[in-house]
């Protein structure tokens, strides 16, 4: 027993505690069981600590903790007396049999733990319970007392909780095992096809382009060239610092086919084209695979490095100006088209279709009476005779050519009004009048007062509407002349045109060439301005470049840390966030302390006033 | 239902203390140490047990005076259960069975639950409880039912009978109306009403050194002295601070503790006075000076919410040193009186203790708790020869069977043994 001891027990029980999983790993159990056999001290050390660990709030981790007391419990004496001295308490934490100490959340774990815990008394009363006779009694508590019905049939073996070290998560593993070897097979399958299409098109490439790397880089960066002064003098140039910059524009290597190159031409069409269809999606989606499943890094690292070279052959060869992405027939007509080599073919797609006999939506007039449309164009006819007043544009009175031509200027100027109510009435003595009848006249249906004239009741506001209409004016708009010119700390004028009020700089207000305000309170407020953010500002001993500078040159890091909240739970579920719904957030908005006493407030004023309404009489009466 | 008096016959125990009753009584001799080791360390017996019988919390436990023969209980659920506690047996093993209950069906049952109970000192042939449906009953043994009831107003919280021989026969009786009463078996009837308290009284003792003397604690976190013969009777209040004198008034506002009183207890050489308080404090008093000892028991836990209630805590006795046993939430605390050590912690109860009982010729200590348990705690070495002749035993066949094993024969169960073996391979 040592330090040593104590401390790896403590970590292991941690690590275990914090895992979040179902089940204990079994090389950790292994390793605690050996510890815990060492010492009776590392016993009730592990004791404690389980104790301390079952009272977390947090059921996955009383789970992990009691899978942990259940293994220690079925080995050592020890830990069975001093965890059942500690039965009732144990029982409180694991069983819920205390309901003001509900179990932690989250939920299914914490049923899940309540049911085995009472389930794994049950055997522990069976193994244990002639020579421990508290657990007799903690038994027979539950079973009397708490009514807990313990059921007869037996919980899963211990040995399920318990991850067998081998088999590490064994249904994940093995299938991303399986298909990373999968994919290995199928690339060396295909890689010698590969290499071999690989290692062919990129010498043709040498063949016909000479250099083609060079030259392709070159097009993309500006080539520098100057020459010897001594010579430029020679040919009557001072200065020898002339740059030419000469630009090569992305251009095509397009090639000319000619009896030569025809077959090479035709090979790198074929293997690139075999290349982009084949193997490049292929090589994707090894690559997918491979880093879904996790793969080691050296095979993903070569599976780039192919995708890389296949690639890079193949934007050569659409350098070279060589069709291959053209894996499918409808897709290679699409590109033909857009070339514009024959368009014809694409006015192919479209089936011919035989004019159709029948159904004539243009119906001769020969045929009209047969379609039985006559009648209704007669009638048609005649309506729009009889229509003597008509507002139809082409029934308005023909006015001279004279009239017209300064009428046509007037009423280019004229504004355009929208027809109104106002205008129905325009020019008449009497405006129309919004009115409607006494209501009280026809109460009666034969007597009525004599001297009532039928008067009339009107709304002024109504009445108003009817003949008033209100324009608004909206003004011209007028574009900002001047700028905000505060100083910048850059030394130049602040260039925004705002046209009262600078976002940056607030009030616009006139300035002298060197931006200092040309009126002396606005030079005084801006003063008062700069020093209030001086005030504000962090103390020159706090300047970060002077603390970097020491820190620096002492060496010490001069940054108060700040401290962070230790993540404690390691894997376990966050209980926080669990909780963490709209309901909650609702709540904590609806049921803040100041909107509750708003509301009751609210709600006290009511009632008070509802009160002194009813009540206010009652000492009126009270003085006789 | 009729218990079975006559079968109970084991005097000699009484007997043999009548004979060496001055050596034996000796409060600092030798018996009286060897008493005190063993009360001591007293744990859950493996060997003797209480039968179970009660479906409520037991509220109540009283072991007959003089011989012990009977452990009287009472329930939640007003039934009462007497239990024959030294009944002979053949065997080590023993369950003390119930000789006589009132189950909570019975007519003659309290309605509510028992709050109190305890035989009368001189004649286990009677007893007395209380209950919470204002009703103290005074009982026949032999027939378990009710010979007299004096009813009152509220519910009772106590109920205590002096157990001097002096003494007259009077029931002091403690009652939520902030009364305490005193009842007189002779006369059948209420002769005194107890005025003092401002709250309800939640515990009610008689002292062992005078045959008129009255101790009531009540929830307003007084203990009231009274002397019965006078008839302004009220001695004066314990002062948890020592700072007013003995005034003849009870109306000074220091109180004993400053919650509620739970728990109230004489101390068998008659001088001290034992409180147990809401404020989870114990305080130990001089009955000679009425002052506080000051001794320091450090906290107790107190775990109910409701302060007007009494819970019996219990004295060694003619032990050296004194012992108090005090229940606290789910445990028993055992204390030295004098120096307030705390000695052992006592936990095997799944509820709340409610009331211990200590036997005084065995040393046992009896404990009533919520979850319908009556425990028995015995020394620790009770049957030590005994246990060592099994292990002795136990040894030899586990020698044997290893044999066996070896052979490939039967394999034994080792319960007390560590089992790591499977980390071997």
């Amino acid at each position: 027993m040592s330090e040593a001891d104590h401390h790896r027990l403590s970590t292991l029980i941690e690590e275990e505690v914090t895992s979040g999983q179902i089940r204990l790993k079994e090389a950790n159990l292994k390793d605690l069981k050996l510890l815990c056999r060492r010492h009776d001290d590392l016993i009730r050390e592990a004791f404690r600590l389980l104790r301390r660990h079952l009272e977390r709030n947090h059921a996955e981790a009383r789970w992990s903790a009691y899978l942990l007391v259940k293994e220690l419990f079925e080995r050592s004496h020890l830990f069975r007396e001093l965890l059942i001295d500690d039965l009732h308490e144990f029982l409180v934490l694991v069983a819920e049999i205390d309901r003001s100490q509900p179990l932690p959340p989250p939920k299914p774990v914490a049923c899940r733990l309540k049911e085995h815990s009472v389930a794994t008394l049950k055997i522990w009363f069976e193994k244990f319970g002639n020579s421990y006779k508290k657990l007799e009694l903690g038994f027979n508590f539950l079973k009397d007392t708490q009514k807990i019905r313990i059921s007869n049939a037996s919980p899963a073996p211990a040995n399920l909780y318990v991850v067998p070290t081998a088999a590490k998560d064994t249904n994940v593993g093995s299938l991303n095992r399986k298909r990373i070897d999968r994919v290995l097979a199928e690339h060396v399958e295909h890689q010698e096809e590969m290499d071999s299409l690989l290692t062919e098109i990129e010498n043709l490439f040498g063949l016909i382009v000479p250099d083609f790397e060079n030259s392709l880089d070159s097009d993309s960066t500006p080539t520098t060239s100057s020459s010897h002064s001594s010579s430029l003098r020679h040919h009557g140039l001072h200065s020898s610092t002339y740059h030419v910059q000469v630009e090569l524009l992305p251009v095509s290597f397009r090639v000319n086919r000619t009896a030569e190159n025809e077959a090479m031409i035709e090979k790198i069409e074929e293997n690139s084209i075999l290349l982009n269809r084949k193997f490049l999606p292929k090589v994707v989606g090894w690559l997918a695979i491979l880093s879904k499943s996790g793969a080691e890094e050296e095979n993903v690292k070569a599976f780039i490095d192919a995708k890389q070279r296949l690639e890079g052959a193949l934007r050569k060869a659409a350098a070279l100006g060589i069709q291959f992405a053209r894996p499918m027939v409808r897709r290679k007509r699409a590109a033909e088209t857009a070339e514009g080599e024959d368009s014809e073919e694409e006015e192919n797609d479209f089936e011919e279709v035989p004019e159709k006999e029948g159904l004539e939506l243009v119906i001769p007039p020969n045929k009209r009476k047969e379609y039985g449309l006559e009648m209704i164009s007669q009638n048609a006819q005649r309506s729009s005779n009889d229509d003597a007043p008509c507002c139809s544009k082409t029934l308005a009175p023909e006015s001279s050519s004279s009239q017209g031509a300064t009428n046509s200027a007037l009423l280019s100027k004229a504004p355009i009004v929208k027809f109104g109510a106002d205008l129905e009435g325009w020019g008449q003595d009497k405006a129309p009048t919004a009115s409607f009848q006494s209501p009280y006249e026809g109460l009666h249906r034969f007597w009525r007062s004599s001297d009532a004239t039928p008067e009339e009741f009107t709304n002024q506001e109504v009445a108003a509407s009817l003949t008033n209409r209100a324009i608004p004016f909206i003004g011209k708009f007028e574009p900002v002349k001047w700028f905000c010119r505060a100083p910048l700390p850059s030394g130049q004028l602040c260039p925004r045109m705002d046209r009262e009020r600078c976002p940056f700089h607030g009030k616009v207000v006139p300035r002298g060439p060197d931006g200092v305000p040309a009126r002396e309170d606005d030079r005084y407020r801006e003063m008062l301005e700069k020093e209030k953010a001086t005030a504000s500002r962090t103390p020159d001993w706090q300047d970060p470049a002077l603390l970097r500078d020491i820190e620096a040159q002492t060496g010490r890091n001069l940054k108060v840390e700040k401290r962070k909240k230790a993540k404690k739970d390691g894997n376990l579920t966050d209980v926080k966030a669990l909780t963490e719904n709209p309901r909650k957030r609702l709540e904590k908005i609806v049921l803040n302390k100041s909107a509750v006493s708003r509301v009751a407030g609210e709600l006290d004023r009511i009632q008070k006033q509802d009160a002194a309404e009813k009540f206010s009489h009652n000492w009126n009466y009270s003085t006789l | 239902m009729i218990p079975d008096l006559n079968g109970c016959s084991f005097q000699f125990l009484g007997q043999f203390n009548e004979l060496l009753n001055v050596r034996y009584n000796n409060p600092r001799g030798l018996h009286a140490r060897l008493r005190g080791e063993r009360a001591k360390f007293p744990c859950l017996s493996k060997f003797k047990e209480v039968e179970r019988t009660y479906a409520a919390a037991v509220n109540a436990l009283d072991v007959s005076l003089g011989d012990g023969r009977f452990l009287l209980s009472g329930g939640g659920d007003g039934s009462i259960v007497v239990h024959g506690v030294t009944k002979p047996s053949t065997t080590v093993q023993q369950v003390y069975p119930v000789l006589g209950k009132v189950p909570s069906k019975s007519p003659h049952a309290h309605d509510y639950s028992v709050s109190a109970c305890q035989f009368y000192p001189h004649d286990p042939g009677m007893f007395i409880t209380a209950g919470t449906d204002c009703q103290v009953k005074l009982w026949d043994t032999h027939r378990m039912t009710p010979a007299h009831k004096f009813s009152f107003d509220l519910p009772i919280l106590d109920s205590h009978t002096s157990s001097l021989k002096s003494a007259k026969p009077l029931i002091a009786v403690a009652c939520m109306d902030k009364y305490a009463y005193i009842c007189d078996i002779r006369t059948l009837a209420r002769t005194h009403t107890l005025e003092g308290h401002r709250a309800a009284v939640t515990c009610t003792r008689w002292a062992n050194d005078g045959p008129y003397l009255l101790a009531t604690g009540g929830a307003d976190g007084k203990i009231l002295l009274w002397d019965v013969r006078k008839a302004r009777s009220c001695l004066g209040h314990l002062d948890s601070g020592n700072n007013a004198s003995m005034a003849h008034n009870a109306g000074v506002v220091n109180t004993a503790h400053e919650r509620s009183v739970i728990s109230l207890e004489f101390a068998e050489d008659a001088h001290h006075l034992v409180s147990f308080g809401a404020d989870h404090r114990i305080r130990l008093w001089s009955t000679v000076s009425h002052k506080n000892t000051m001794v320091d028991y450090g906290r107790v836990a107190f775990e109910f919410r409701d302060m007007t209630r009494h819970l019996q805590m219990s004295m060694s006795s003619q032990t050296q040193p004194s012992l108090i046993y005090i229940p606290s939430g789910d445990k028993i605390l055992v204390y030295e009186m004098m120096t307030g050590v705390k000695i052992a912690t006592l936990t095997a109860h799944f509820g709340h203790v409610l009331a211990c009982a200590y036997h005084p010729s065995l040393q046992y200590l009896f404990s009533g708790a919520t979850d319908r348990n009556i425990l028995l705690w015995a020394p620790a070495d009770e049957f030590k020869d005994f246990e060592e002749e099994m292990e002795e035993g136990r040894r030899k066949q586990l020698e044997r069977s290893a044999k066996r094993i070896a052979n490939g024969a039967v394999q034994m169960q080792q319960l007390q043994m560590d089992t790591w073996s499977d980390d071997e391979d």
